[in-house]
């Protein structure tokens, strides 16, 4: 499937997510609180199996949390991208994705650790490179470190 | 409960789980990796996973390096394949700004990542020998690994981390020797792979304790993200090579090598094939190299990338490496993820150990391949 077959079957599957082109892959951003059906229904629909997620990324862009799912099809072999911002900084909670795509296991316990998103329903959420006092989440944009300062 | 005999000795009843620590400092982890393992006698009946322990926080220091500096952190994430590392931030980077490098560079980075494969089976196979007690296998491996690392040295000064591929080409351009020292490397890997199958592979001892050890299906492969090498080994058909080739992977032919039984046994074949699929890539390529001494594209000193998200693909020894960029126009990157192989690759033992013995989990991480900096990152 091309990248305009592929924008117009998530435009009429996903009549409530924002779907734009991007340079590489469809963009599709969506509210939190849609999250988990949405990744579902990527995952399950006949026409988009996206059933491997590849990547999956935490992000502090414009003082805003939030994850970046990337997925591709192993039967179809197309592939999007799945955005999704928290509401707040604070207590930044989104729905895990890891009954869908068991690979959001680590992915998700990592973006936890380094930015400080919860996820619900994970069955482990630990920190998992830092030690488990650690306070703080480095990957923040406000994150300051008083022993070990990088700064540019 | 464990009790205490009269000879002070320690009886653990048939059914009584216990815990144990293998790692971070044990052998057959290569790194520092902890398994908390649950056992009952001498069976797994749990692992647990506890990385971290050499963590050095790649991605925050991309965050305040140029694109320049990040291929030299890049290298320290899966040793074994800098090379490879070094080109996926670079294509990154090119394809961010558009900018096409000389067919000559294509060419000679695809040898480059050709040659760290190989090099990188010989040192896996060498350690999972080690692993299954064959101590033999570690000297074959790295006599002709060694043959490898005199290649990059010679063209880029470094033998293990080399840095030597960089946004728009190349660092400098490779040794005159280069060519005639890899068409001599290729027909002495050739006669020698024979002796490696003679040697371990065919050996009754290793064949018990592979096959039928750690299965994992394809469903699950596909579900927790295992790519590279330990994916073919269950028929999960994903190397990056074939399906989205990038530098001059599309003008060669690569046959993917795929096995369906999933076993410890079936990941082993599946390395030891890609060196020979690997040499014969290497073959088609080593008369390609265009003449000349084009070996990098003028870049500007400080690279901005336009505002956007980037992302960008390519296999490395061990899977599927991705390099996820988020830039603003400036000259630090806003974020960089890496998606490592082994990050992903690793959370699977979890499963597959499980009923097995100590000494089959070894197998199994032995198999996997891990690579543990990549892991932490």
């Amino acid at each position: 499937m091309n990248h305009n077959e592929l924008h117009q079957l998530l435009l009429s599957h996903f009549s409530e997510v924002e779907v734009a082109v991007g340079s590489q892959f469809i963009e599709m951003t969506v509210a939190p609180e849609g999250l988990h059906e949405v990744a579902k229904r990527l995952c399950e629909h006949h026409a988009c199996r996206m059933d491997f997620l590849f990547c999956q990324s935490g992000v502090d862009v414009n003082g805003r949390l939030g994850v970046v799912y990337h997925v591709r099809s192993t039967t179809l072999k197309h592939a999007c991208v799945l955005k999704c911002f928290a509401e707040q900084r604070e207590g930044a909670v989104l729905d895990s994705v890891y009954d869908i795509w068991p690979a959001a296991y680590a992915f998700e316990r990592e973006i936890y650790d380094l930015l400080g998103i919860t996820f619900h329903h994970h069955p482990d959420l630990r920190r998992i490179f830092l030690e488990d006092d650690y306070r703080g989440f480095p990957l923040r944009k406000d994150f300051i470190d008083e022993i070990n300062i990088i700064h540019n | 409960m464990a009790q205490t005999s009269d000879s002070h000795q320690v009886i653990i009843g048939e059914h009584e789980q216990y815990t144990i620590n293998m790692g971070p400092q044990h052998p057959s982890t290569h790194g520092v990796l902890r398994f908390e393992l649950s056992l009952e006698g001498e069976t797994v009946v749990g692992v647990r996973s506890h990385c971290g322990y050499i963590h050095r926080g790649i991605e925050k220091m991309c965050e305040v390096s140029t694109y320049q500096q990040i291929i030299h952190l890049t290298d320290r994430m899966d040793y074994l394949s800098a090379h490879i590392n070094n080109e996926a931030v670079s294509l990154c980077v090119e394809k961010a700004l558009g900018i096409e490098v000389p067919e000559r560079v294509k060419v000679i980075r695809t040898i480059l990542s050709e040659l760290t494969r190989v090099g990188s089976h010989l040192l896996w196979w060498s350690a999972f020998g080690m692993d299954m007690g064959a101590l033999t296998t570690f000297f074959y491996g790295m006599r002709d690994r060694e043959k490898i690392l005199d290649i990059f040295e010679e063209s880029c000064g470094g033998r293990l981390l080399q840095s030597f591929i960089c946004p728009g080409g190349l660092m400098h351009d490779v040794h005159p020797n280069f060519v005639a020292r890899i068409r001599e490397l290729i027909p002495y890997l050739r006669k020698k792979l024979p002796e490696y199958d003679r040697l371990l592979t065919g050996n009754i001892i290793l064949q018990e304790r592979t096959r039928n050890i750690g299965v994992l299906s394809r469903q699950q492969a596909i579900a927790w993200g295992v790519t590279g090498p330990s994916g073919r080994g269950s028929a999960f058909s994903c190397d990056v090579r074939v399906h989205e080739p990038y530098s001059a992977y599309d003008r060669v032919k690569v046959n993917e090598v795929l096995y369906h039984q999933g076993d410890t046994f079936a990941r082993y074949r599946v390395r030891l094939d890609e060196i020979h699929e690997s040499l014969s890539i290497l073959e088609q390529l080593i008369d390609q190299i265009p003449e000349g001494n084009d070996y990098a594209v003028k870049m500007k000193p400080i690279i901005k990338l336009p505002a956007g998200d980037y992302y960008q693909r390519v296999e490395t020894a061990r899977g599927e490496l991705g390099v996820y960029m988020v830039s603003d126009g400036e000259k630090y990157p806003v974020r960089v993820k890496f998606r490592s192989p082994n990050f992903s690759n690793l959370f699977v033992i979890e499963q597959l150990a499980v009923g097995h013995k100590i000494a089959d989990l070894v197998a199994i991480s032995g198999s996997l391949d891990l690579v543990i900096p990549d892991i932490d990152r």
